[in-house]
């Protein structure tokens, strides 16, 4: 597979005229995608939320079983009520048996230069050390969804590792969708321990967790642990400030909310949140309840957010320094 | 109280503490439009942890025909059937008219449970006054254990005299720092984008002054006509409706100083400045510095359109203007003797809102004089519509000759950005919550403008001089030309 760059720039720039009255280059980001073949409906479910919204040169290497790679060119481009048009630049990469398409030789020239470039990981995460090293080179943020890659295979403790490697040791910025997909949940136990109740926040002796899928449940474990000073001991137990036990369980989502998470304090009374697929939860404490609104952001609104942002969140690098090295020791 | 660790690097502090909104006039077209969907789209947000919406006005409604008005208003706005439930459950309607005492004296029992209270003044201008006197005697605008905090809309005041009176019956009852009096072109988020584009660029501020910039001009351009508001617009005319407001906000934020930090107090602190700096060479020279005109009928659109003074409820000998342009100068160290050019007017031949800086020649001009001009750099700030920055510079023809001709750099928010952006109000209401009034006018700062503009009314007033006029649809009076100069300056096509 030869590319001619200039002949992909040449073909791309006519296709986005011939779509877009816009003659000036308005790409605000590039975003590759890395992905399995069977992964393109995701990728395509994500890049239509980010279509009309944001200008950007989307290069999507998807891997085949074609023998041959190749190289496919096209642009997309949304034309609002005013007549203005947002568009993409497509450049999709089918990556063959010959392995060509997945090389950095083949999408690394055909970025804009001058402009952020996001990587869209959506393979797993264990076992492609070579090619992600390559990416890491590249991006000034890598995309991720933990609980993707374990839907694919890796295990959660391996993920969680890589990316305590990634983030923490290598200070790649690294964005989690399983991360941002949790952060409606961790506001919501915010706020049922704001005010007077944050004294209870010293008492908590366990958390039961039902409907978040195991990555999440893993991501909430160490957030509280790096809030409130605990010490991992396992997976899902801590040790808080005074070295007592702290467990953190998981159940299926059968529970009487779509997700539930109830924090036992030490003399069994407790703090829940129960929050409903139809965009509302509710706050129960003792002495008192309170109603919120809370959203979920899809692939597509997260991937929106991500692009917008060229920092990672603090918070997410802190939760992975506070995983054990060692995380089976007791 | 304890803090709470969880809350640190969350939008915890971004939501607002449970509050009461008082909706003064809640059955106005305002409260549709703006108000009713900014609040429902801050709850969707998770922004309001616990609301009660009080709708006041005199009109026989009840809570659940407020809730199904409130209802239509939001319907089209994507949400869940329980989210609109829970929300429509926090609205409640208290029937008084605003003359009305024991109106006023239901409100603590409507604000029972809520530490904090928002006045929102959705009222006619004429009711302003009533609503201040009842919640202030009332004793309502005292603060118990939470803000109370009250929002007054646009015109504030029609002349120094009013805006003063208005402010010092406000401040009776409330303190400044309860007074929020809302510029909705402050909440656009194109006119935050112009102190980004100044204080978050290390490129423009070292050229932003008299000795790189020649003239800088300030457009706000609307091509319809006076509509249904015609009644309001004779007592109200352009220099009130746009300039002592709208104008001057744009005016004041793309020549202040940059601020100390990015607090309320040292933005407005700035703004007022610049205000102040009005040189008065524009009241003591009206003629030469100033043009007003009213629109004849013309065409617009391919439509006939009537003029002026042929438009419904408007006198057929009306002397209100339409279109007013004028020449100011400011009385500062960084803008001494640059000319802002003003202009703003109705039934224009396009909508347009923008501020120019025009920059001087080059000190030595090599390539002038040759079959193609060299033009001055401009850099355009697009605000509606097409928002966006255009940068005007020249660049060599290619061939053999040196001759140059002028190229744009051009940003548009519409083709790099497709997603809508907050409206005004949102912003604008979330703010007030919060207790942050940086886009909103502080007292000085309205009675400055009013200071300034003032005379110039009076004058006009008692002036017999013939208003100028333009047709309907064109680019307005020719007359504005002559507030140019001498120095080869054009106004930008609109």
């Amino acid at each position: 597979m030869k590319v001619d760059v200039e002949a992909v720039e040449e073909e791309l720039a006519r296709i986005q005229r011939e779509l877009s009255h816009s003659e000036v280059r308005t790409s605000l980001f590039n975003l590759v995608v890395m992905s399995p073949g069977a992964e393109q409906g995701m990728a395509d479910d994500m890049l239509n939320y980010l279509l009309g919204k944001r200008a950007a040169r989307v290069i999507h290497v998807a891997n085949s079983e074609t023998a041959e790679s190749r190289i496919d060119v096209s642009a997309r481009c949304f034309v609002d009520r005013e007549h203005k048009s947002v568009c993409f630049q497509e450049i999709i990469i089918t990556n063959g048996r010959d392995g060509a398409g997945g090389a950095p030789g083949t999408w690394i020239p055909l970025l804009v230069r001058d402009i952020p470039t996001y990587v869209l990981w959506l393979d797993r995460l264990t076992d492609r050390e070579t090619l992600f090293a390559h990416v890491r080179s590249q991006a000034d943020k890598i995309l991720v969804d933990a609980d993707h890659c374990t839907g694919l295979g890796d295990e959660p403790d391996e993920v969680i590792a890589i990316l305590r490697r990634i983030v923490v040791e290598e200070a790649v910025p690294v964005a989690d969708f399983s991360w941002r997909r949790l952060r409606p949940y961790r506001r919501l136990a915010a706020l049922a321990f704001n005010g007077e109740r944050a004294e209870w926040l010293e008492d908590i002796a366990r958390v039961l967790v039902t409907g978040l899928p195991a990555m999440s449940v893993r991501y909430l474990g160490l957030w509280l642990a790096e809030r409130l000073g605990w010490t991992p001991v396992a997976p899902f137990r801590f040790r808080d400030l005074h070295g007592r036990l702290v467990e953190i369980e998981s159940a299926g989502g059968d529970g009487p909310c779509d997700v539930c998470i109830s924090v036992v304090l030490d003399d069994e009374r407790s703090v829940d949140i129960r929050a409903s697929e139809n965009g509302c939860a509710d706050l129960e404490y003792p002495g008192g309840t309170d109603e919120q609104v809370v959203t979920v952001p899809s692939r597509g609104e997260i991937l929106l957010e991500e692009v917008d942002a060229v920092y990672a969140d603090r918070l997410f690098r802190d939760a992975l320094a506070c995983a054990s090295l060692k995380p089976h020791a007791q | 109280m304890t803090s709470n660790p969880l809350s640190s690097g969350l939008e915890v502090q971004e939501s607002v503490d449970p509050l009461v909104v008082f909706i003064f006039g809640v059955t106005g077209d305002l409260t549709r439009s703006k108000l009713m969907p900014a609040l429902f789209s801050l709850y969707l947000d998770g922004r309001l942890s616990r609301l009660r919406i009080v709708g006041f006005a005199r009109r026989d409604w009840s809570d659940s025909y407020f809730r199904e008005q409130a209802a239509s208003m939001i319907e089209s706005m994507p949400a869940s059937d329980e989210q609109r439930r829970r929300f429509l459950s926090t609205l409640t309607y208290l029937r008084s008219t605003f003359e009305d005492e024991s109106g006023y004296r239901q409100i603590p029992e409507y604000a029972e449970g809520f530490a904090n209270r928002l006045y929102y003044l959705s009222t006619p201008p004429s009711s302003y006054e009533a609503v201040i006197r009842g919640t202030g005697e009332q004793g309502l605008a005292e603060e118990q254990g939470g803000f109370t905090r009250i929002v007054i809309e646009k015109p504030f005041g029609s002349d120094l005299h009013s805006a003063r009176r208005l402010n010092e019956l406000v401040l009776r009852y409330f303190h400044e720092r309860q007074v929020y009096r809302i510029d909705h072109y402050l909440g656009k988020e194109t006119v935050q984008n112009l102190m980004m584009l100044r204080f978050g660029n290390g490129i423009f501020e070292p050229v932003w002054n008299r000795h790189y910039v020649d003239h800088v001009q300030i457009t706000v351009a609307e091509s319809s006509g006076v509509g249904t508001r015609g009644s309001y617009y004779e007592t109200s005319g352009a220099m009130r409706d746009m300039v002592q407001n709208h104008a001057f906000q744009l005016l004041a934020i793309t020549a202040m100083e940059p601020p100390n930090d990015t607090r309320p107090e040292s933005i407005r602190g700035e703004k007022l400045k610049v205000i102040q700096s009005l040189d008065a060479v524009t009241l003591r020279e009206p003629e030469s510095h100033m043009v007003r005109a009213q629109y004849v009928a013309g065409v617009v659109d391919g439509e006939p359109a009537r003029g002026y003074r042929e438009e419904d409820d408007v006198d057929p000998a009306s002397r209100t203007e339409t279109f007013v342009a004028m020449r100011l100068f400011l009385d500062t160290w960084r803008w001494a003797g640059v000319p802002f050019l003003l202009r703003t007017g109705k039934r224009l031949s396009r909508k347009i809102t923008e501020i120019s800086i025009h920059f001087k020649d080059p000190p030595l001009r090599h390539f002038a004089g040759g079959s193609h001009s060299v033009d001055r750099n401009v850099l355009a700030v697009r605000i509606q519509p097409e928002e966006g920055i255009t940068l005007k510079m020249n660049a060599k023809i290619p061939g053999h000759a040196t001759a140059a001709r002028p190229v744009n750099m051009d940003f548009s928010y519409g083709t790099s950005f497709g997603r809508a952006v907050p409206e005004a109000y949102e912003r604008l209401l979330f703010d007030v919550m919060k207790g942050d009034p940086t886009l909103y006018a502080r007292r000085d700062e309205i009675e400055a403008s009013w200071a300034f503009v003032t005379p110039i009314l009076e004058h006009w007033r008692d002036s017999r001089e013939p208003l100028c006029e333009y047709e309907a649809g064109g680019g307005g009076p020719s007359e504005a030309r002559r507030l140019l100069g001498p120095d080869g300056r054009r106004w930008r096509k609109l």
